[in-house]
């Protein structure tokens, strides 16, 4: 397949009719398209998957120019179209994909379902392949699930990576097999198929005469309906096959995030024993600072009164009247003995009298009249208290101490368990992604128990089949018509014995072929120890070989990644190219067409050297390179390829919704 | 199993059968001529031919 042309009507920034011609020139095979950043060679490079798949990998899947989409007036329309001129097997075609836009009384547009056609050229006339066969010859052309390495994307190239290292589908592998000339082999064993009921062996059983011997009917029905059992199981083990594949792949994933969650899950216990500890430190405090307020509620009046004490103490006892009191002596007890006539001692009291005087005068130092009592009371009240708040200042300096000790230590609570936060943050619990584990581990199992199972019935139903086959050779041979179609099934057999051994045999052959190209492209381009391995499903490993000469698989970086994938698709493109060039022979076994390489930022992940390497290698590789590229990377693969290049383009940006493709 | 009950075959056709049919399904891939119903009546129409020939 050669890319000739590309015609783009108002596809995405690519307003109005644009048109590129690309360099099919077998010396000058490359075609350079530059532009800076966000000028449209994403873009560019979707429009070849949109109009060969009907998809692009934008997540805006509307394809229409913005700026025009948003003149339209209700009920105005806007066609895209992406025409894309190709020549494959001789044969040019014209793959034209289209998809009408209508503004609705609202004012939103809404796309309609794309159409896709496929001209081509016949006898010099141009004609349309019907539409039930158009998906058909795309697979011919360019099979879709290839088409990502054909139109490659260096910035989306993580991908791409972890697909070309595991989780191709058999598409993939049927795919690259087709690519490498394989394809008249399949479609030889596709149609020989015994297995099923369309193909030459399948349509031969289904022709038995019964009318010799009622048998045959029956033994063709028993076998058809083994038959259909084994390819039901083989259906069941093939999606068993990829269910185990996701399983385990989940069960390695989860396995990488368990181990890195073991230090997450650390954490987890570290932040719930700290809070804990919060909260207990904060209980604490509280009570500390409930404890510091009770006491100087108590006490702080003493306190703060202290020195107003001691100096009405230091007054007090400067007074002399202070000793003139009798003790526990009441005014009361004077005038009862003034009343009563006689003291104690018996002596009487009589008005005006010295005992009379001298009993009066007792009445001035004596409660109610005289406070010297209470002084006295004042003055042990006032030891009392000021005893007991003497320690108050230290008791809460003391208090206090452990207050703030409390306090440091949640603060620095507070601040570790947010640290801890910050480092789980977005992360699943370990509980989670254990319970995911084990349910991925019991569906292992169940699925293995399941195949286990799934093969014995298979064992079972083909012993019957061929039981039954035998059987009902020994009735149809004693037939004339039935013996020659049991001689022509025989023949049919053995020849797709023969072809699956052939090609069993070829495959394998070209294979390791490819293996080898894509080893010596890699290591052309990324040069370190490291080889590639290509398995049965064409899955690649990168290995890397120790000095003890153990290999194992290896984490690529992304300049490995790239390399490996150009080398891989490098590789197919050599391989069909060479089988392209090989002398035309009626019994050539392999046949493939050459095919071109469409880059999207191919450079971007490469240092200088080994864009010159790529530079150097890729154009001798591929029967045509179409590389768009950024305008710094361009110039350096415009001074590494400049011999090579054919066609130069440049995007020349008017604004975020018009490009223009401009021939330079 | 006795004579009559016995199939033998040509390795010779069989040769000429399996490269014929890879010409064909080569042609075929590129011509897009026949669907796979018509390719597998081709196919049969070859063998009886060949099988057929003395």
């Amino acid at each position: 397949m050669l890319l000739k042309t590309l015609k783009l009507i108002n596809f995405r920034q690519f307003s109005g009719e644009q048109n590129i011609e690309f360099a099919t020139d077998s010396v000058k095979n490359v075609t350079v398209v530059m532009g800076e950043n966000g000028s449209g060679k994403t873009t560019l490079a979707q429009a070849f998957t949109w109009c060969l798949y009907g998809d692009t990998d934008f997540e805006d899947k509307v394809v229409a120019n913005r700026a025009l989409e948003r003149k339209l007036m209700p009920g105005g329309e806007l066609q895209v179209k992406v025409e894309l001129n190709l020549v494959h097997s001789g044969t040019e075609y014209t793959v034209i994909r289209e998809q009408l836009y209508r503004k609705d009384l609202t004012g939103r547009t809404k796309g309609q379902n794309t159409t896709f056609n496929i001209a081509y050229k016949k006898d010099g006339q141009q004609e349309f392949v019907r539409a039930l066969e158009v998906d058909a010859y795309m697979k011919q052309i360019l099979p879709k699930e290839l088409s990502r390495y054909f139109f490659f994307d260096g910035e989306r190239i993580g991908n791409m990576s972890k697909e070309i290292k595991k989780g191709k589908s058999q598409d993939f592998a049927q795919a690259v097999r087709g690519l490498l000339g394989l394809n008249a082999f399949i479609s030889a064993l596709e149609h020989l198929k015994p297995t099923s009921k369309y193909g030459v062996i399948g349509s031969y059983n289904e022709s038995y005469d019964s009318k010799s011997d009622k048998r045959i009917a029956q033994y063709t029905e028993d076998i058809q309906m083994a038959q259909d059992n084994i390819e039901r199981i083989d259906k069941r083990l093939l999606e068993i096959t990829s269910e185990m594949e996701i399983a385990q792949d989940n069960c390695d994933d989860l396995n990488v995030k368990l181990s890195g969650m073991a230090e997450t899950e650390r954490l987890q216990k570290d932040k719930l024993r700290l809070s804990e500890t919060l909260t207990k430190t904060r209980q604490a405090r509280a009570s500390s600072m409930s404890a510091i307020l009770k006491q100087f509620n108590t006490n702080n009046s003493s306190y703060f009164a202290k020195s107003l004490i001691f100096k009405s103490l230091e007054n007090l006892s400067q007074e002399s009247k202070l000793d003139k009191g009798i003790p526990d002596m009441h005014a009361r007890t004077i005038e009862f003995l003034i009343k009563r006539g006689f003291c104690v001692c018996g002596t009487k009291v009589e008005f005006g009298k010295e005992t009379y005087n001298n009993l009066n005068k007792a009445l001035e130092y004596l409660p109610p009249q005289s406070i010297g009592t209470s002084i006295n009371q004042f003055v042990i009240e006032s030891e009392l208290k000021t005893k007991s708040s003497s320690d108050l200042f230290e008791s809460i300096a003391d208090q206090y101490k452990v207050l703030r000790d409390y306090e440091n230590q949640i603060e620095q609570l507070i601040s570790d368990i947010l640290a801890i936060e910050k480092i789980v943050e977005g992360k699943k619990g370990i509980g989670n992604l254990q319970q995911d584990l084990w349910r991925y581990e019991k569906v292992i199992r169940d699925l293995t128990a399941e195949r286990d199972e799934s093969n014995r019935k298979k064992g079972a139903h083909e012993t019957t089949r061929d039981r039954l086959i035998t059987e009902r050779a020994e009735l149809t041979l004693r037939d004339e018509n039935n013996k020659k179609i049991e001689i022509y099934k025989a023949y049919a057999q053995y020849m797709f014995d023969e072809l699956s051994r052939v090609y069993k045999k070829n495959e394998e052959e070209t294979r390791r072929k490819l293996e080898r190209y894509v080893n010596e492209i890699f290591k052309s381009i990324y040069e370190g120890g490291m080889s590639i391995n290509v398995d049965e499903r064409y899955n690649i490993q990168v290995i890397v070989e120790d000095e003890g000469g153990y290999s194992n698989d290896v984490e690529t970086s992304t300049a490995q990644s790239i390399s490996v994938i150009f080398a891989f698709i490098s590789g197919i493109i050599k391989m069909a190219r060479e089988n392209s060039l090989e002398l035309e022979s009626e019994t050539k076994l392999l046949e493939s067409e050459p095919y071109p390489l469409v880059m999207d930022a191919p450079l971007s992940a490469f240092d200088r050297r080994r864009i010159k390497t790529v530079c150097d290698a890729l154009p001798k590789i591929a029967e045509q390179v179409i590389i768009f590229i950024k305008d710094t990377d361009g110039e350096l693969a415009e001074e590494n390829m400049g011999a090579k290049v054919g066609k130069r383009y440049l995007f020349e940006k008017k604004n975020e919704f018009e490009t223009k493709l401009v021939a330079r | 199993m006795d004579d009559a009950t016995m199939i033998r075959l040509d390795l010779k056709k069989i040769e000429n059968l399996l490269k014929k049919v890879i010409i064909m399904e080569k042609q075929n891939l590129r011509t897009k001529q026949y669907n796979d119903p018509e390719m597998v009546r081709r196919i049969k129409k070859a063998i009886e031919e060949e099988v057929e020939c003395f």
